[in-house]
């Protein structure tokens, strides 16, 4: 069992969790989550039941664009275009 | 986003918009001294000794000055029982010692622009902290998401969902939709034989909870 990291830690951390990422980008979890879902954040999980690791900095890059996208009032499906990804 | 460690994260969460803990809620005042007490052990500042006795192991580092009541009064009373702490913070004719302590974190919180000290109570000359709801949701996303995703829960999210649960704040945070998911997470952390001391200290809540409640009627 281990100690939550703490901020400085995870900032120069090559992996992070789904926890770690909302507290780097104050995105809520459930947002994050469906963009997983959606195939749009890229993560690595060594088995079926244990943590899932995102790369930190490729990722927080990838929901800084899914906002900006967002925010140009693009809707889920066509993020799914101009990022070239299925669903998982 | 500042770091907020175990105590700080609980008394954001109970503290709602009011921004003080309800009189009539003794819990929450038992469980913020649970949370002391947790963060104490955790970071190893305090030691669990045979018989369940709390003792002093280091100085309080300044970052942690809003645990200084309570470790206060383990340095004066040391070896103390952790029941006796609880006792004193609960069990007493007036809310002193649980306004100390929320005071102390109350400041804290103030001080990581995660809360606001204002004037508040019914004749309002009580200073009260109302939490800012972006830090409030910032702590509330980081429980969902450790709680709601599969892997390993870190201690500290144990903790602090076990303290939010014992107080009935847990549920308001997560939809009916999530409460199976919920249940099986909560089962875990009660089972979980490598979280010895938050065992404890949740007993101990209880069995002083329960006798409260028979004192009473």
């Amino acid at each position: 069992m281990s100690r939550q990291r703490s901020m400085e830690a995870i900032l120069a951390s090559e992996y992070v969790t789904i926890g770690e990422l909302t507290r780097l980008t104050g995105v809520r979890y459930s947002t994050l989550k469906f963009y997983t879902e959606e195939g749009f954040l890229p993560f690595e999980q060594e088995e079926e039941k244990l943590t899932r690791r995102y790369p930190r900095e490729k990722t927080l890059e990838r929901i800084a664009y899914i906002k900006a996208l967002r925010e140009e009032g693009k809707t889920i499906p066509q993020i799914h275009e101009i990022l070239g990804v299925s669903h998982l | 986003m500042r770091d907020l460690s175990l105590t700080q994260e609980y008394l954001l969460c109970v503290l709602r918009g009011k921004g003080k803990l309800s009189t009539y809620s003794i819990e929450k005042g038992m469980c913020l001294t649970g949370a002391c007490v947790l963060e104490l052990l955790m970071d190893g500042i305090i030691t669990r000794e045979e018989k369940d006795k709390l003792s002093v192991r280091t100085s309080l580092p300044d970052r942690k000055s809003y645990l200084r009541p309570v470790y206060s009064y383990i340095e004066q009373k040391q070896p103390v029982k952790f029941r006796k702490i609880m006792e004193r913070n609960s069990v007493t004719f007036t809310d002193q010692n649980v306004n100390e302590m929320v005071d102390a974190v109350g400041k804290s919180l103030v001080d990581a622009g995660c809360a606001t000290e204002e004037k508040g109570g019914l004749f309002g000359g009580k200073t009260i902290y109302v939490p800012d709801e972006k830090a409030l949701d910032h702590v509330i996303q980081n429980i969902r998401a450790e709680l709601l995703e599969e892997g390993e829960l870190s201690e500290d999210i144990i903790a602090l969902t076990a303290l939010l649960d014992k107080s009935g704040e847990l549920s308001r945070y997560f939809s009916a939709y999530e409460k199976k998911t919920l249940e099986a997470r909560l089962k875990e952390i009660k089972e979980n034989p490598q979280v010895e001391a938050l065992q404890k200290v949740i007993e101990d809540i209880e069995n002083l909870f329960m006798l409260m409640i028979v004192a009473a009627t």
